[in-house]
């Protein structure tokens, strides 16, 4: 579904959900509101539940995220001088 | 030689690593570059390949991707001539007035004095840097009026 398209903006699609009224909606990230696309489903597929991710919507990593997510590494200074003088051939 | 840019800085490899993966004065002398816009963090695509290659080795190839593409968000890329040292090829190429390493080979009297023959760049341990660089004091060379004070969150 081309649901990206139609949407205002610089709104960003989060996911496509069957309506009450078995029309395609999408779920806006930004807004967290929801757009019909004009797309009947049919009966078999309105029976269960229809959640779809559009894909990667991550926005890049903060440097909050980076430093959390490296804290486990145990890395001293030492350490780095090491593989940087062995990878430029100074060591 | 022209006169070396007071708001353009060099950050080694092994500064930019230390910044992620140890913290201590290599953050807090990036974070210098992180809070203020108008300071710039100058390299090239060699240094940064260097810092991948660290933290590939020392963490994880996806942390270091993750990284890079954060470094070059903030990063103003200059061009590497092919056979230079990284950092010092951003340096000459940025017209940066400082450059940060843990190196004591680069921080050198001896070194010093050589590169100046080519560059007028000032080698600093990055603890001196982040105690003696003072945005408030370089701010006239921005902006008008008083100094406004950081304009970027350091952490986002």
């Amino acid at each position: 579904v081309d649901a990206a398209s139609e949407l205002p903006g610089e709104e960003v699609a989060l996911a496509l959900e069957v309506g009450t009224d078995g029309q395609l909606e999408v779920e806006l990230a930004h807004t967290g509101g929801r757009v019909a696309v004009g797309k009947s489903l049919a009966p078999s597929v309105l029976r269960r539940p229809a959640f779809y991710c559009l894909g990667p919507l991550s926005s890049p990593m903060r440097w909050a995220d980076l430093f959390a997510e490296a804290e486990e590494y145990e890395v001293t200074v030492g350490d780095i001088e090491t593989e940087l003088a062995e990878r430029r051939g100074d060591g | 030689m022209a006169d070396p840019n007071p708001l353009r800085v060099v950050a080694d490899a092994d500064v930019l690593a230390a910044d992620l993966l140890v913290g201590g004065p290599a953050r807090d002398a990036l974070d210098v570059l992180r809070s203020h816009s108008w300071v710039e963090l100058v390299a090239t695509d060699a240094l940064l390949d260097d810092c991948e290659a660290v933290v590939a080795t020392l963490a994880t190839p996806e942390l270091a991707a993750a990284h890079r593409t954060k470094l070059d968000d903030l990063r103003f890329r200059v061009d590497q001539p092919t056979g230079d040292h990284p950092a010092l090829a951003s340096a000459y190429n940025g017209n940066a007035a400082h450059l940060l390493s843990f190196n004591p080979k680069l921080r050198r009297a001896k070194a010093g004095a050589a590169l100046r023959k080519h560059l007028d760049v000032s080698v600093k341990h990055p603890r001196g840097f982040a105690s003696l660089f003072d945005p408030e004091r370089l701010w006239p060379e921005v902006g008008d009026g008083e100094y406004p004070g950081p304009d970027r969150d350091p952490r986002d």
